[in-house]
């Protein structure tokens, strides 16, 4: 196989023999395939390393992401947010007339990929260290922008990458400047006043601070483009990701009273979401072969040759190796021993999203005892609200896609929330 | 404190290389093992080392529990 062509992937043992091995790398931006826009947002984040720098890199950010923190984000930050959303929703829904919301029976109408945005932002500024975002006019115009950002960052799949990523950098300039400049420049003169605790680093922009050298090897963009990548993960692929789950979770219950009930457990929609993430991540895992590699299907690869991993494809496989062949979302679903449900929903290898534990929880791992201190994740806390809080489609108004983008994006997702005894469920 | 290395682990290597002295990528790399703490050996290096490692493992593979970690 030539240098010059893609081979696609889309058998489990083969993706996890690229994504796994150490014999291909992220591709590169003069390898093409939209990679050579991209990386104007994404060369210097942990996205693109790979390697030695790689394992520093992640294990600089692993900080972030130790459990404790992780349960400390989501008791103090992100259940307060949704449980606030979910009172100004049962607030306005019943009466007050502030709000600009379209009230429908004993609902609000509401897109459901702005509200999950907007629960999200508590957590990303505590992550990153952004402020500026307490009022509802400030997360507005912040999310406004975030969507083109977002459609530029995800370039590689729409027809005219380079003027999304152009519009991306103007969009990213002003985010930065209206949340990220003050915070970082504030911090700078502590940190070099060496006032700053060495032994607690708490948000993105301290440990981009305290590594500043190392961050420096991929010129000063590096920074900005570390904290914009958590952006796109924590605000835009969990929601786009949340929108998915309703959607499957909805269709799945349908007027079935015992479905129903089971949409506010949470052990139900822990492996509802894992099913859900699994059937649509549909873009493609760009690798290059560092050398020639045999995959476990006898194909070939050359060195230098790029190869695609299809993750739909490969996700879909699980189906056929499980005990619900004919349905594609089963969150009942019992796999043969030794796959994962979430097939490569976050990756695999070393590349595997660092949020996933954030998003994922350790319900698969708690043991007997430990709900207390347990780690629900973002995902299963999100749905818990939404569905403890009516959340349903509009039969007239149905959910909309970016229409120039390649992979599954959502535009706008509108739904009806309000109070399950006003619920009329579609 | 306990550690565990579940069915996730994609043997990156990474808790070898920020915890050698608790984590050991078996011969042909199939495999990682842990070794078994001692009672009373879980010195704040060991329970640092152990929860680094956890944070590090890009698989989310490895479980400290009894340390401070908020896992019990």
């Amino acid at each position: 196989m030539s240098s010059s062509t893609i081979a696609l992937i889309d058998r489990l043992d083969d993706a996890m023999h690229v994504l796994r091995g150490g014999s291909f790398v992220q591709i590169l931006p003069e390898s093409g395939h939209g990679a050579e826009y991209t990386a104007a947002l994404v060369h210097g984040s942990v996205l693109h390393l790979d390697g030695e720098a790689h394992f520093e890199r992640r294990r600089l950010l692993s900080l972030l992401f130790r459990r404790k923190v992780l349960v400390d984000y989501e008791h103090t930050v992100l259940v307060p947010a949704l449980e606030r959303i979910s009172r100004d929703i049962g607030r306005i829904a019943t009466g007050d007339p502030s709000g600009d919301e379209e009230r429908d029976g004993g609902g609000l109408r509401l897109d459901l990929l702005q509200l999950c945005r907007e629960a999200f932002i508590d957590l990303f500024s505590r992550l990153v260290g952004f402020e500026g975002l307490e009022t509802r006019e400030s997360r507005a115009a912040m999310l406004a922008d975030f969507t083109d950002y977002e459609i530029g960052f995800r370039a590689k799949y729409i027809a005219d990458p380079a003027t999304a990523v152009e519009r991306a950098l103007a969009s990213k300039d002003r985010i930065l400047a209206r949340h990220f400049d003050e915070p970082w420049q504030r911090r700078a003169l502590v940190f070099e006043s060496g006032e700053i605790d060495e032994a607690l680093p708490d948000d993105l922009i301290a440990i981009l601070l305290r590594n500043r050298e190392h961050y420096l090897q991929w010129g000063d963009d590096a920074s900005w483009q570390e904290a914009m990548l958590f952006m796109v993960a924590s605000i835009g692929s969990t929601g786009n990701a949340i929108c998915h789950a309703v959607a499957d979770l909805l269709d799945w219950s349908g007027e079935d009273p015992d479905r129903l009930q089971q949409l506010e457990d949470p052990a139900l929609l822990s492996r509802a979401f894992r099913d859900s993430v699994r059937l649509h991540q549909t873009n493609h895992l760009l690798r290059t072969a560092t050398k020639d590699s045999t995959l476990p299907s006898g194909m070939t690869v050359s060195a230098g040759a790029i190869v695609a991993v299809n993750r739909a494809a490969v996700n879909r496989e699980l189906e056929s190796r499980s005990d619900a062949p004919d349905r594609r979302f089963a969150p009942d679903r019992t796999l043969e021993e030794g796959l994962r449900d979430i097939g490569l929903s976050f990756g695999d290898g070393p590349h595997s999203c660092i949020g996933r534990t954030m998003v994922l929880g350790d319900r698969g791992t708690r043991r007997e005892g430990q709900d207390e201190d347990g780690l629900e994740g973002l995902a299963v806390a999100t749905l818990l609200h939404l569905f403890r809080t009516g959340v349903r489609r509009i039969p007239d108004d149905p959910p909309t896609r970016v229409s120039e983008m390649a992979r599954e994006m959502w535009a706008r997702f509108p739904v009806i929330m309000g109070p399950r005894e006003h619920r009329d469920r579609t | 404190m306990g550690i565990e290395v579940s069915g996730e682990c994609a043997r990156t290597g990474y808790c070898v290389r920020v915890a050698p002295e608790l984590f050991t990528l078996e011969p042909g790399g199939e495999r990682v093992s842990v070794r078994e703490i001692a009672d009373g050996e879980d010195s704040e290096h060991l329970v640092e080392a152990a929860l680094d490692a956890e944070a590090t493992c890009p698989l989310g593979a490895i479980v400290v529990t009894g340390a401070d970690s908020g896992a019990g």
